[in-house]
């Protein structure tokens, strides 16, 4: 590679850094990343991200919780680190998918992620909760 | 810039060094680089997803190691810099989204390291213009970042009325420990009580210094880049953001990021300073680590 062209790539990298931010910026804001990841200078700008994950089951028209052990925890707490990093990029439905395989008699699965947040107006940690809802297939 | 090209004569900004002095702080800002990832290979072991596969990731340890000793001679820059680089890309990937910061610019920093590399150039003033432009793009890599540190502090709206302060001197020891001499004994039994629950509150300080301290930290991240752009303000900016920075660090603890920024920074110094601040950083990452017991344990191997 040319000198000049070694140089134009610097430059590059220089303004990368110098964009992304932005960029960053709208991706917290439209899919609620952790701030705090993926180099957007934003580490102590805000607490950090924080998504509790809880899952139920439905059977018959009832609801029940699901009681997770061994890989099935360590799935459910994956997906609990991916969403509070990644935010709605992280869908639930690889999680409900593998719930629905490793049990045939489950009719629904509900993931139900929680975020917790320092709300700026109130001062006081808030949830924002959501319900994804998921029927077995045929 | 001999290509005059408007965009590459822009990295100038940032400061101009003479050949030799630049070649010597090319050659120590690898050296910290290096051995920054060659410490923090080790320490990561402790952690997950990294303590789930812990032979793979003791191998890119060991291998980071060895291109730390390599990459400190000139001879072996250019191989030790692409290795690392590859290790680190393939961490980065193998464990995303759990990754650090100081991961992404590191992996820049490696990049403008290879372009920036010298060793065994036919044309010598070519290679020194390569090797000032790279210094120069981590000038500004490390302006930048300070500069949207503080802007980001800015937008997010908590570091106005000190609220994320508060916060964290309420949740985190290493935050109490610093800032609490700032807050009022009264405040700061009310923060320390008000634990990490929802409904917890309100995080809003009753501590006018606290507040000061909070305002004072976005205001200088958003000044200083720009004093370290100006020739004249340069050296005083320098040790200023070194300053806010072991400040920050004291708190924050992110202790390879820290290396690397004091790093970047000391770049701006008019000789090589980083040469004589590595021993100490050295010192630092060894001493956490010790600190950490990550060296127990590896011996131990019990997982993390």
């Amino acid at each position: 590679m040319s000198g000049a062209n070694r140089r134009r790539w610097m430059l590059a990298i220089v303004v990368f850094v110098l964009v992304w931010p932005l960029a960053h910026a709208g991706l917290v804001a439209r899919y609620r990343l952790d701030a705090w990841e993926f180099f957007g200078w934003s580490m102590y700008a805000l607490p950090a991200a924080r998504v509790q994950v809880s899952v139920e089951i439905e059977r018959d028209g009832e609801l029940f919780p699901l009681r997770a052990m061994g890989e099935m925890r360590r799935r459910v707490r994956n997906f609990a680190r991916r969403r509070t990093a990644l935010g709605s990029l992280a869908s639930p439905a690889p999680l409900a998918r593998e719930i629905f395989a490793g049990d045939s008699t489950i009719d629904a699965v509900i993931i139900v992620t929680r975020e917790i947040v320092l709300d700026r107006g109130s001062t006081l940690l808030v949830a924002r909760d959501e319900r994804h809802r998921y029927e077995r297939d045929g | 810039m001999a290509e005059g090209s408007c965009g590459v004569q822009w990295l100038s900004w940032a400061g101009v060094d003479e050949p030799k002095a630049a070649a010597s702080k090319l050659r120590s800002i690898r050296r910290l680089v290096l051995v920054t990832l060659a410490f923090e290979g080790w320490f990561a072991l402790g952690y997950v997803p990294y303590s789930s596969h812990p032979v793979a990731y003791e191998l890119v340890a060991v291998l980071l190691v060895g291109c730390a000793i390599a990459g400190w001679r000139d001879r072996f820059a250019l191989p030790a810099a692409a290795l690392a680089f590859c290790l680190l890309l393939g961490v980065v990937v193998s464990v995303f989204p759990d990754n650090a910061n100081h991961q992404y610019l590191a992996l820049l920093l490696l990049i403008l390291l290879m372009l920036g590399n010298s060793h065994g150039t036919e044309c010598e003033a070519e290679a020194d213009r390569n090797a000032l432009a790279a210094l120069q793009s981590m000038r500004w890599i490390a302006a930048i970042g300070i500069f949207w540190a503080g802007a980001m502090k800015l937008f997010y709206g908590y570091w106005l009325g000190g609220e994320f302060l508060a916060f964290r001197v309420a949740t985190d020891p290493g935050f109490t420990q610093v800032l609490g001499f700032f807050v009022p004994d009264v405040e700061l039994s009310r923060l320390l009580s008000l634990g990490t629950d929802l409904g917890a509150g309100p995080f809003r300080p009753a501590a006018p210094l606290l507040v000061l301290v909070s305002n004072l930290t976005w205001l200088s991240e958003l000044i200083l880049p720009l004093g370290l752009l100006w020739s004249r303000t340069r050296a005083v900016s320098m040790v200023a953001a070194i300053l806010l920075f072991v400040a920050i660090q004291l708190g924050a603890r992110e202790i390879f990021f820290g290396g690397l920024m004091v790093g970047l920074l000391l770049l701006f110094a008019r000789r090589d300073r980083v040469a004589g601040a590595l021993p100490w950083i050295m010192g630092l990452y060894l001493g956490w680590l010790v600190q950490t017991d990550v060296l127990h344990w590896i011996s131990g191997g019990t997982g993390g």
